[in-house]
């Protein structure tokens, strides 16, 4: 059943395999350039939204499956803004059922992938506690701050990206940084005061 | 409007700017738009210009600002352990260090968290042999080290036949793939592509015993809602092919 029957399994979405016609070429080259340009994003936002080092290669193959089954649907100037809108809407799937199934994330398993366990330990470290200082954050100041502390994206990208105004974004901004560094100071306060 | 100065580049403290670093050095393991491609079925080898182009593009060049001209270096020391060096010029954008090929076991974590968390399926009457082979592993004290570039290879030979109809062929690279790396850390895309290999051979019973059999192995699997697709299929869907 080479020709017409596997073309139509590829057509009603059943087979992954792609045959070698035209639409299903354009469509592929499309997800190849969007897995080139956004995997890397993807993936770290995934991390920075609250999905353990354990589980983020699951997730980024998820937003990466919805991006392919609605790629027809997606405008080619709302790439990153749908991919971004994805990979937050899986970052809280998972972070809801990993709450509902274990009461909580394994913070244990939120490790750096890293060339050297032994020379990273410390970043996990940091990372670990970066993430927890993130739980802490809505979710709506957690990705302002991400997008812009983190990916060094600027305050009219993090706008396109989202499609909030750019004053939202100030603002929010300024929220997310102003609890950050409270829950920081915080921590360090009580720690110092564990200490002594 | 102007963005407020980033707290890593001098608004923030040190202990501010350390955990903030640490977010920024964090990447994805380098095998993993291959091991994405591969899984969404694509060419994973088709990605490798783009990959080593983006390679140079890095947040921390971002962040840091290559048109600043900046050097920053900034220094993590919780007992001195790490070393962060952040080292960017006008004309460096690949300030970021290639990173070393993660292994298998380390960066692969659906097959075996997939593994641990779920039962052993129920065989399904009639593929019994194929449902087992979708079960998670039992230890195997003597797996040999998995090659994950051997591993994509391998089954990018697979989505060759299939893409040209040869479903005997494809199984036949599954079966030797299957024989290579028992444990393997593509062993769940090995797992659709058989069920992908029976749907072209034109025996979808068989194909939906074994994707109800993956479902069972991997209910959380990112493949699951593609392979309900093909478990659930109607009957008279059966009847075109």
């Amino acid at each position: 059943m080479a020709g017409r029957s596997a073309l139509s399994l590829v057509e009603s979405g059943l087979l992954t395999v792609p045959l070698i016609r035209d639409r299903a070429l354009e469509r592929r080259e499309r997800l190849e350039r969007l897995i080139a340009d956004e995997y890397r994003l993807v993936w770290r936002l995934l991390r920075r939204f609250g999905v353990p080092a354990s589980g983020v290669d699951d997730a980024t193959q998820q937003v990466f499956l919805v991006i392919a089954e609605r790629l027809d649907e997606i405008r080619p100037e709302s790439e990153r803004a749908f991919a971004f809108g994805t990979a937050l809407r899986v970052a809280q799937g998972m972070r809801r059922r990993a709450a509902r199934e274990d009461g909580t994330l394994d913070l244990d398993q939120r490790r750096a992938h890293g060339p050297s366990p032994d020379e990273l330990a410390d970043q996990r470290r940091a990372c670990a506690r970066l993430d927890r200082i993130l739980d802490q954050l809505p979710d709506e100041l957690r990705s302002v701050f991400v997008l812009f502390e983190l990916e060094g994206m600027t305050s009219p990208e993090i706008a396109a990206l989202t499609g909030l105004a750019l004053g939202t974004v100030a603002s929010r901004l300024r929220r997310a940084r102003a609890q950050f560094r409270g829950i920081v100071a915080a921590e360090t306060t009580a720690s110092r005061s564990g200490q002594s | 409007m102007t963005d407020p100065k980033r707290l890593l580049l001098g608004e923030g403290n040190p202990e501010e700017q350390e955990l903030l670093a640490a977010g920024v050095a964090e990447e994805p393991p380098a095998d993993g738009k291959k091991r994405l491609a591969l899984a969404l079925g694509l060419s994973a080898t088709t990605l490798v210009t783009a990959e080593r182009a983006e390679a140079s593009r890095g947040a921390l060049s971002k962040l840091l600002g290559a048109k600043l001209g900046l050097k920053a270096a900034l220094v993590l020391s919780a007992g001195g352990a790490l070393a962060l060096g952040l080292a960017l010029a006008t004309r460096t954008p690949s300030a970021r260090p290639a990173r070393p090929l993660a292994p298998a076991s380390a960066s692969r974590a659906p097959s075996t968290q997939e593994g641990q968390d779920t039962p052993r399926p129920n065989h399904a009457p009639g593929v019994a042999l194929d449902a087992e082979r979708l079960a998670p592993a039992a230890p195997a004290p003597a797996a040999p080290p998995s090659s994950i570039a051997d591993e994509v290879a391998r089954l990018d030979a697979v989505r060759r036949a299939l893409s040209v109809g040869d479903s005997a062929g494809a199984l036949e690279a599954l079966a030797a793939y299957e024989h290579s790396y028992p444990r393997g850390a593509l062993s769940p895309e090995a797992a659709r592509l058989r069920v992908e290999a029976f749907l072209v051979q034109g025996d979808p019973r068989r194909a939906q015993a074994l994707a109800r059999a993956f479902l069972r192995a991997y209910p959380h699997s990112p493949h699951a809602p593609a392979l309900r697709k093909i478990a659930e299929r109607p009957r008279r869907a059966e009847a075109h092919e």
